[in-house]
């Protein structure tokens, strides 16, 4: 696949793929297991989040993937994408459209993200830019909250439970799903473009800020035996703002939050395709359509509120698989072997 | 049958012997003939003898170059040549013993003045308006940019018409491959009759099935020229006073010279106001029918008891409600563009303020819904550009449609859509949504306000890679 990023396109590309979906939900879990630490240990995992960056951007030429780990790899972005559109699909049937068929939202959701990757990977990649004014919304009324939040819920702090510390550390780092996308798309990054130092850092700040403002907004509005009953506490947070002109504003940020997850949707779709077709494949259209059709039947299998639960408390043990481990192997196996992955031309 | 009457006769034939076609055998020197041929309908003939007088006086006086002038020319006769100069509209007079044909350029042209056209009104700023005839265009550009970088280029369409176009462009400041797509679109028309501008309009856009359009069309040569400094191409012809402007962006049908010609401040709220009203133009039907049919609770209390008690009365689904309307508000703005101005005008009272009434007393409709649809068409209608207005009025019925089957979750896979369709669309091979996709910061803030000209050095264009942004007019023609 030919075609080449810009730094605000790479890093537009990576924010969204990683806020896109987990950003209403990883709260619960997080705070839930590490109760008043939740906040500090979210600065940890940022700084975790920062290093990982910089290691990727040091190694990025590195991580060639084999057919056998391009199969690996294609799955895990398969399996993350139905689970994301069954949960989908279980948060609009929960908040917004109790009656629609599942398999209607489903097809509406795939059907969107088969039309963006049947059309050039430009369109994917671009596509993001339109969701930044509504983010920033979502944002400025996130804050209509802030008379209502009690700073007294940031403390005490205890550090005497490490198996606690470990298991919010694991669903702190979780925040940053798909982040190895970096790897994915580094080397279509314009060749003259540099990303060690100052772009790579305010990229840190500006994830770290954004996710930091949601962990201690859920942690400042719910008390901890509050947040476990919650699991959508950002939506919720919404909802319980009152403004003149509406009176559910949370309805219309659960359909930016769609929106924006749509969009994450088609760039796992066009992460499948970049690997997929990094070899010359006959009919590239059919087997977008086959991925596609695929996407559409798997998750009518996973939309119930036990196995949508099952899953979501399991996927930071993929991440950590396929972030962590994983690339650090394969980039460390190959600078053994002193086998480069081929630099796209700008 | 001497050799004049022979040729005579060819040419008649060749003219099919058309009622407006005139020929006849004149005197010549030293006593010869000579034929005079020209089609009556396109010649002015009282100039035409006066330049024959003036050439007879030439001749007598033997002078070199007797048939030259700035409206005369001789050349070698050959009959298709001869065809097409009276096709145009010369006056031809055939030198039988010589071989040669005399051509005289002297048009009967029925023009209209360039008055300022009627879609494209302006507060402040150049009233006239280009019409259909393409020197007189030229010239209302050429009074506007003195400049030889203007490069004018002349093609025919046609097999047939053999109508006269022209493409202009600025050296310099276009786009190399822009003007190399135009020429081999240009190049690979094939037709046979020329007789609309669409025909061209078809040619020149990437997706002809699109809803959206990608050429400009336009009457105003100041708009012309305000575009051509910005690196894009004009295409005109001799049947119509449209120019088409390409490559442009979706925010150029946006822009009107009253932004440049009003101070900064007002110039940039109407454009924003105008940007504004495509949203309310394209989703507020939508939205109200997205309300009403599913997510009646985002309504405050006061409203929405209000608004029960009127959707309460209405025997059938908002949408139907909605295409009601729309659709008497169709009717209502294309009767009143086929009737004569005075008529249009009862046309729109009769109809926006009779049946309106009338409608809601027999409680087809709500008073809300008269509301949403009026709201909707005075937005469509604010944007200065006739096609894009066409474009949203088309592109609110598949939202309204896809709100009443999944409301706020129709709109959103309506929204998506649209961006998809828009990010894909391209105008002869530039990106129509930029500068918002791809995102140029520096570029971006200029769709929503209109610069000060306070670095009047720095030359704007459309499309600008960073380094078009430092080229200044003395550098640029």
């Amino acid at each position: 696949m030919n075609f080449s990023l810009s730094k605000a396109q790479f890093f537009l590309l990576l924010f969204i793929i990683e806020t896109g979906i987990v950003y209403i939900s990883f709260q619960t879990p997080l705070i839930s297991v590490s109760r008043n630490l939740a906040w500090v240990l979210f600065i940890i995992a940022g700084v975790i989040h920062y290093l990982l960056i910089i290691f990727y951007e040091r190694y990025y030429a590195y991580f060639y993937l084999n057919t056998f780990f391009q199969w690996v790899y294609k799955i895990y972005w398969f399996s993350i994408s139905v689970v994301f559109i069954a949960y989908m699909e279980y948060v609009l049937a929960s908040w917004v459209l109790p009656q629609t068929p599942e398999w209607v939202v489903v097809l509406m959701i795939v059907l969107l993200s088969l039309y963006a990757n049947l059309s050039r990977p430009e369109t994917v990649i671009n596509i993001g830019v339109m969701l930044l004014p509504i983010i920033f919304l979502f944002i400025v009324f996130l804050m209509l909250a802030v008379p209502d939040l009690k700073w007294a819920n940031l403390l005490p702090l205890e550090f005497d439970n490490p198996l606690q510390i470990i298991k919010g550390l694991n669903h702190s780092i979780y925040a940053f799903l798909g982040v190895e996308m970096y790897l994915i798309y580094r080397p279509f990054l314009q060749r003259e473009l540099i990303l060690k130092g100052k772009p790579l850092f305010f990229y840190q700040q500006i994830i770290f800020v954004f996710y930091m403002l949601s962990v201690l907004f859920t942690q400042l509005f719910f008390t901890i035996d509050e947040v476990k009953l919650v699991p959508e506490p950002i939506i919720y947070i919404l909802k319980s703002q009152e403004v003149t002109f509406v009176k559910r504003l949370d309805i219309f940020f659960v359909y930016i939050w769609l929106s924006w997850s749509i969009v994450t949707i088609m760039i796992f779709g066009l992460s499948f395709r970049v690997v997929h077709f990094v070899k010359e494949r006959k009919r590239p259209k059919l087997n977008i359509l086959i991925y596609h059709i695929l996407l559409a039947i798997f998750p009518l299998f996973f939309i119930q509120i036990n196995r949508i639960e099952v899953i979501k408390n399991s996927l930071h043990y993929l991440f950590l698989i396929f972030t962590f481990f994983l690339p650090t192997v394969i980039i460390f196996w190959n600078k053994w072997r002193g086998k480069k992955c081929i630099e796209k031309e700008s | 049958m001497d050799k004049v009457e022979l040729m005579m006769k060819s040419m008649q034939k060749a003219f099919y012997h058309s009622s407006d076609f005139t020929i006849r055998q004149i005197d010549w020197r030293n006593r010869s003939s000579a034929i005079l041929c020209f089609y009556a309908s396109l010649v002015d003939a009282k100039e035409v003898q006066k330049i024959l007088d003036t050439i007879y006086a030439r001749l007598d006086t033997d002078k070199p170059f007797w048939s030259e002038t700035l409206v005369s020319t001789i050349e070698h006769f050959s009959l298709p040549q001869a065809v097409e100069r009276i096709c145009k509209g010369e006056t031809l007079i055939v030198l039988p013993d010589t071989g040669e044909m005399l051509s005289l350029t002297i048009l009967n042209k029925v023009n209209r003045n360039p008055d300022e056209p009627n879609n494209e009104h302006i507060l402040r700023g150049s009233h006239e308006g280009l019409i259909e005839n393409l020197d007189t265009n030229l010239a209302l550009l050429r009074k506007r940019i003195n400049n030889p970088a203007l490069v004018v280029k002349s093609f025919r369409l046609g097999k047939e018409t053999n109508t006269r176009a022209y493409y202009l462009y600025m050296d310099g400041v276009i786009k190399p491959e822009t003007l190399q797509e135009l020429e081999k679109r240009l190049h690979a028309i094939n037709i046979d009759y020329f007789y609309s501008i669409g025909q061209l309009n078809d040619v020149l856009e990437d997706s002809v099935l699109s809803p959206f359009p990608q050429v400009l069309n336009t009457e105003r040569p100041d708009r012309v020229v305000a575009n051509l400094v910005e690196g894009k191409v004009v295409v005109m012809t001799d049947t119509t006073p449209t120019a088409l402007i390409a490559p442009v962006t979706f925010f150029s049908y946006y822009q009107s010279p009253d932004d440049y010609n009003a101070r900064v401040l007002v110039g940039s709220f109407y454009r924003m106001v105008r940007l504004l009203s495509f949203i309310s133009a394209v989703f507020l039907p939508a939205f109200y029918i997205a309300v009403i049919s599913f997510h009646f609770e985002i309504l405050p209390l006061e409203l929405s008891n209000q608004v029960k008690g009127d959707v309460n009365q209405i025997p059938y689904r908002p949408l139907i409600e909605a295409l009601i309307l729309e659709i008497i508000m169709e009717l209502i703005r294309e009767s009143s563009i086929r009737l004569p101005q005075s008529v249009g005008q009862t046309i729109g009272i009769v109809g926006g303020l009779v049946i309106g009434d009338a409608i809601v007393s027999a409680g087809l409709v709500s008073n809300l819904m008269v509301i949403v649809v009026a709201l909707t068409a005075i937005s469509s209608y604010v944007v200065p550009s006739m096609e894009l207005n066409t474009t949203i009025r088309l592109l609110r019925f598949p939202f309204m449609v896809l709100a009443s089957l999944f409301g706020f979750f129709g709109i959103v896979i309506g929204v998506v859509i649209l961006l998809i369709h828009l990010i894909n669309l391209s105008s002869l091979k530039q990106p129509y949504f930029a500068p918002i996709i791809p995102f140029q910061p520096k570029e971006a803030y200029k769709v929503f306000i209109r610069s000060p000209y306070i670095k009047p050095t720095v030359q704007v264009t459309s499309f600008n890679p960073p380094k078009d942004d430092r080229v200044k007019n003395g550098d640029t023609p």
